[in-house]
């Protein structure tokens, strides 16, 4: 037992050493940075280089530290320069831009192979603590890890810089006000977190393996540890770390691995029924409050777009009004553009299409949720793998015809996600896409288990869908069954948005003690907010299962939802049909087109991201200027206090 | 000032948003595809699609196409195959479902002779794809149990059958004189071990007295080495990757426990000792293709023509994908001596008639009529056991 535990301990030790600097950017730079682990993954590989030609350890780590450091400087100037004003989701899945890339450089500079780094010697093997043998390493990265954390807290408590540190996180504005220069500050706690992730790269791969991908996988297993100490404050961070490692070794031990994703959102969500913001969080970093600089960057582009007429009144100008006959006449030719056009493609490329419109229309539904509902949940691939495999079970073993069963995932999915948004209705922000998150995992471990119902890892073949006697087997045919679902899926999200259901999910995100005011059920909102969201991912994973033909444990994972909640951003806040088709076009269609660039593919993706992000605050921020007959040609920068 | 009406606003929404998609998927598109019936002409070039994983977490699979690339890199230079130049055409399938499902139908509008799926989740993406080409010649590095439920009559395994593995690790550890054995496996390509190996290990007088799931993200091995401690096993079946197996080495030698390990033919590599360090010490590996560092010319040349074209690939993955390169050439020559021209079925029945032979870098290619998911033929004497000394493959006699 105690030997379980202490393993457990060591390896909260390193959840503390890569998700310390990722706390400490939530709470002093106000910023969600999803690169944090691929920095680190750079960082690591820099100092294994340095290490394989023969260097000291204490060069290669002061190496990764300011390697990490630049790195995180890097996203934060990117962050600052061109997305000054966006909203935390879109800054938070903009790092996964220069994540995507770091990971993707990392393979193509050092390969895909997993790297032997061994300890430093003296470091090396084991010590006995309470007759429990443990790593000497990982015990001292665990000793190390506290003492940061001891050491910033005096920073913090018993210096100036602690002080303003502290202003800065609780009210940006004021601090501001008070002459305290955020800006800098904001950087310095960048280029920290920077550098605790270059060391804690090294010291984990040192620990644990070195590979491009690893250590993005352990940041996201180390959130789980975050959000339930609590974001708020560094005893948090502590807690939830060391506590976590422990579940997890627990769970590995008595129940097995498998179990680990499914406790874990147990003990999640029994922990926010007492505290909705972790064992030791604070409401204070439920919201942001930055300062920001314009620095430019986006101001000019945006400018730019309004000069170049890429925003409504620049295209309204130079165009005349259709009215009604031309409405029916765009759409019609729109239409028959969509019918058509496809059969003029190859093969390879209806498919890719089918499967942006399968994706649409889980985006159109994570959009639902995230967007007019205002709830940051991580669900979308977990309710797509129920959906598939519920329509599989139902056409393989009930005799239900493929359409029907597609079709009946829909309420399947639905109840699922009124459960879930039972469960997660006191929590938002970080808590609950975490929690969201560890159900999708729960859900893929759970259908790798339930061998008899998912055919385990070889999946379930699935017939092909049949209309009228005739079999959609060719891609054409598929590209009109995705294309006539995906319009009834937006159809009936867009419907229901308008609705006056639609209407109070808004005003409940808008204010949600507004919207109590009015009399409206808030709690009651929230929940059918993930419930609709929940019927068009399950509705969308069984149109994806049916395109493919298969559906397996491994047909849509954690990083389906990531991809969801990516395309979902560049969608746009309101928007539940015109975003989610370029959203869905971006994460399908971009990795599709990029398929024979080699391991560059990651590093160009990346890039796209961030690009099609940027682009999209831009274009928002043009259309803000004209619709508030802003003066485009303005003068230089100045400081905007948003 | 004109101001458009908000209907205006979604009208151009629309109409950006569709022409944007249709335009990159139309222009993206252009490449053509041509079906035939499966033939190439005499003298003509053979394209070979190759669907991988180049991006994602397992990426590393790569190899296996980049020991596929090498061989034909080599052949080429050397003249071709029977008069043939063979073409590669690598997409990659990130080691997906869907992946492996679109980079299949990417590869078939190139019109190619054989198609290669490199994982196993690919794999089962893309037969449903390749369902709906009943002449296609198919080399799969998958497991053989994604192979055996695909049902295609044209997939041939390149590599070994995990399961079968897991059945020789059985028979080395009975042999030794164990009798309580335990099961650490990843449950995405070994789940069917864990399902057969208690009745086989039954049928050899054993007892599977433990079996844990071990992910490839997994970071504390304690709990692992302290099941298989509590559970009283003598004997440990390994079907986990490198880093797994390092990890778990380590933290047995950490925890004092001392009981022999059987790993499967993916850990014979000298990465995976590098990994491990001393703890690898000791560990028994069954193989089927032979050492990285063997002295036969064949593994020589591999070792030559993978240091010369790709480098970074000189690794087990890199020998099946090599392997693969040979047994494909092999079936080439064998079909274009038999017909005027080369066809699909003339090259799979001569990749039928391969079994038994030594091809590339193996001594006796598994290959039945009955069974071609992997190229043990479902025999676990085709094993060969190896262990870990002083830092060294040594084969157990």
């Amino acid at each position: 037992m105690w030997t379980i535990v202490l393993s457990g301990l060591v390896t909260g030790g390193l959840y503390l050493a890569i998700s310390l600097g990722v706390v400490v950017t939530i709470r002093f730079a106000h910023a969600v940075n999803f690169a944090h682990g691929a920095i680190a993954t750079l960082a690591a590989y820099v100092g294994w280089q340095i290490l394989r030609d023969g260097h000291n350890p204490v060069v290669a780590f002061l190496a990764a530290a300011a390697i990490g450091g630049v790195l995180a400087v890097v996203v934060s100037v990117l962050l600052a320069r061109y997305l000054p004003r966006a909203a935390e989701l879109t800054t938070a899945m903009a790092t996964f831009g220069p994540a995507l890339a770091f990971i993707g450089l990392a393979g193509y500079v050092w390969g895909e192979s997993p790297q032997p780094l061994s300890e430093p010697g003296a470091l090396g093997g084991a010590v006995s603590v309470l007759g429990a043998t443990v790593g000497k390493f990982e015990l001292v990265a665990l000793c190390v890890s506290l003492a940061v954390v001891a050491m910033l807290s005096l920073l913090l408590r018993g210096t100036s810089m602690g002080l303003a540190l502290r202003a800065c996180a609780d009210d940006p504005a004021t601090a501001s006000l008070n002459g305290i220069n955020v800006s800098r500050l904001q950087s310095m706690v960048w280029a920290f977190a920077g550098m605790t992730a270059g060391v804690a790269g090294l010291t984990i791969s040192m620990a644990a393996q070195l590979d491009p991908n690893f250590l993005t996988g352990f940041l996201i297993e180390a959130f789980t540890a975050v959000v339930l100490g609590g974001i708020g404050t560094l005893g948090g961070v502590v807690l939830g770390s060391l506590l976590y490692g422990i579940v997890v070794a627990g769970v590995s031990f008595y129940l097995g691995t498998e179990y680990v994703p499914a406790v874990s959102l147990g003990v999640l969500a029994i922990v926010y029924l007492v505290r909705p913001t972790g064992l030791l969080g604070g409401e204070r970093l439920a919201t942001t409050n930055r300062v920001s600089i314009e620095a430019g960057t986006n101001l000019k582009l945006s400018r730019a777009l309004v000069r170049s007429g890429w925003t409504v009144r620049g295209m309204g100008a130079a165009r005349l009004t259709v009215g009604r006959p031309g409405l029916i006449a765009v759409a019609a030719v729109l239409l028959a553009g969509l019918v058509l056009v496809p059969r003029l493609m190859p093969t390879a490329w209806i498919f890719v299409g089918a499967s942006a419109l399968a994706m649409t229309i889980a985006v159109s539904g994570q959009k639902f949720l995230s967007g007019l509902s205002g709830r940051l949940a991580v669900a979308q691939g977990g309710f797509m793998l129920v959906g598939g495999f519920v329509a599989a079970n139902l056409a393989l073993h009930s005799g239900l015809p493929a359409l029907l069963a597609i079709v009946a995932a829909v309420p399947v999915g639905v109840l699922l996600g009124a459960a879930l948004g039972l469960s997660i209705l006191r929590i938002s922000g970080l808590y609950l896409a975490i929690m969201t998150l560890q159900f999708t995992l729960a859900v893929t471990e759970l259908a790798r288990s339930w061998t008899g119902v998912t055919g385990g890892e070889v999946g379930l073949i699935l017939p092909p869908v049949s209309l009228a006697g005739r079999s959609l087997i060719e891609p054409y045919d598929l590209w009109l069954l995705s294309l006539a679902c995906a319009a009834v899926a937006l159809g009936v999200l867009v419907v229901i948005a308008r609705s006056s259901l639609g209407i109070r999910v808004r005003a409940a995100r808008d204010s949600n003690d507004g919207a109590s005011a009015l009399g409206y059920d808030t709690r009651l909102l929230a929940v059918v907010a993930v419930a609709i969201s929940a019927g068009a991912g399950a509705f969308a994973g069984a149109l994806s299962a049916f395109q493919v033909g298969v559906v397996t444990p491994e047909s849509f994972t954690l990083w389906t939802s990531v991809y969801v909640l990516l395309a979902a951003t560049v969608a746009g806040q309101d928007s539940l049909a015109v975003g989610p088709v370029l959203g869905a076009a971006l994460v399908v269609v971009l990795p599709f087109a990029l398929a024979s660039a080699g391991g560059l593919s990651a590093v160009i993706f990346g890039t796209a991201i961030i690009l099609a992000l940027v682009l999209r605050e831009s274009l928002a921020r043009a259309r803000n200027l004209e619709a508030h007959d802003e003066e485009v040609a303005l003068d230089d920068d100045k400081l905007v206090i948003a | 000032m004109i101001r458009p009406q908000p209907g205006q606003h979604r009208i151009r929404r629309l109409v950006a948003a569709t022409t944007a998609v249709m335009t990159v998927v139309a222009v993206a598109g252009c490449g053509g595809s041509a079906a035939d019936d499966g033939s190439v002409s005499a003298g003509g070039t053979i394209v070979l699609g190759i669907s991988a994983p180049q991006t994602g977490p397992l990426a590393i699979n790569s190899q296996a196409a980049d020991g596929l690339e090498a061989y034909f890199k080599k052949v080429n230079e050397a003249g071709g195959v029977a008069g043939y130049t063979v073409e590669t055409n690598v997409v990659d399938n990130q080691g997906t479902v869907n992946g492996g499902a679109q980079s299949v139908r990417t590869l078939l509008s190139d019109d190619p002779f054989a198609v290669s799926v490199v994982s196993s989740g690919a794999f089962t993406g893309a037969t449903s794809v390749l369902r709906n080409q009943p002449d296609m010649p198919v080399l799969a590095l998958s497991s053989g149990a994604a192979i055996d439920a695909a049902d295609l009559d044209t997939a041939y395994g390149l590599f070994t059958d995990y399961t079968t593995e897991s059945f020789a690790a059985i028979d080395a550890l009975t042999e030794m004189g164990h009798s309580e054995l335990a099961l650490v496996y990843d449950p995405t390509f070994a789940q069917e071990s864990a399902d057969s190996d208690a009745e086989y290990a039954d049928e050899k007088g054993a007892e599977l007295v433990e079996s844990i799931q071990m992910p490839s993200s997994s970071s504390n091995y304690t709990p692992a080495v302290q099941k298989i401690r509590s559970s009283g096993a003598d004997g440990v079946i390994l079907q986990v990757a490198q880093q797994g197996v390092a990890g778990l080495r380590k933290a047995a030698q950490e925890a004092g426990l001392d009981v022999p390990m059987v790993a499967y033919s993916g850990n014979l590599d000298a990465g995976m000792i590098e990994l491990a360090g001393q703890a690898a010490d000791g560990l028994y590996v069954t193989g089927l293709f032979p050492l990285l560092n063997d002295s036969s010319p064949a593994v020589k040349e591999f070792r030559d023509t993978m240091e010369q074209y790709k480098p970074g690939s000189v690794s087990v993955l890199g020998m099946v994908g090599w392997n693969a390169g040979a047994l494909i050439e092999a079936g080439i020559q064998r079909a274009a001596k038999s017909e005027e021209s080369l066809t699909s079925a003339n090259f799979l029945a001569a990749l039928e008639e391969l079994g038994g032979q030594s091809i590339g870098v193996l001594d006796q290619v598994g290959w039945t009529e009955e069974a071609h998911d992997s190229l043990d033929g479902e025999d676990t004497s085709t094993f060969t056991l190896y262990q870990v000394q002083d830092g060294d493959f040594v084969k157990v006699e």
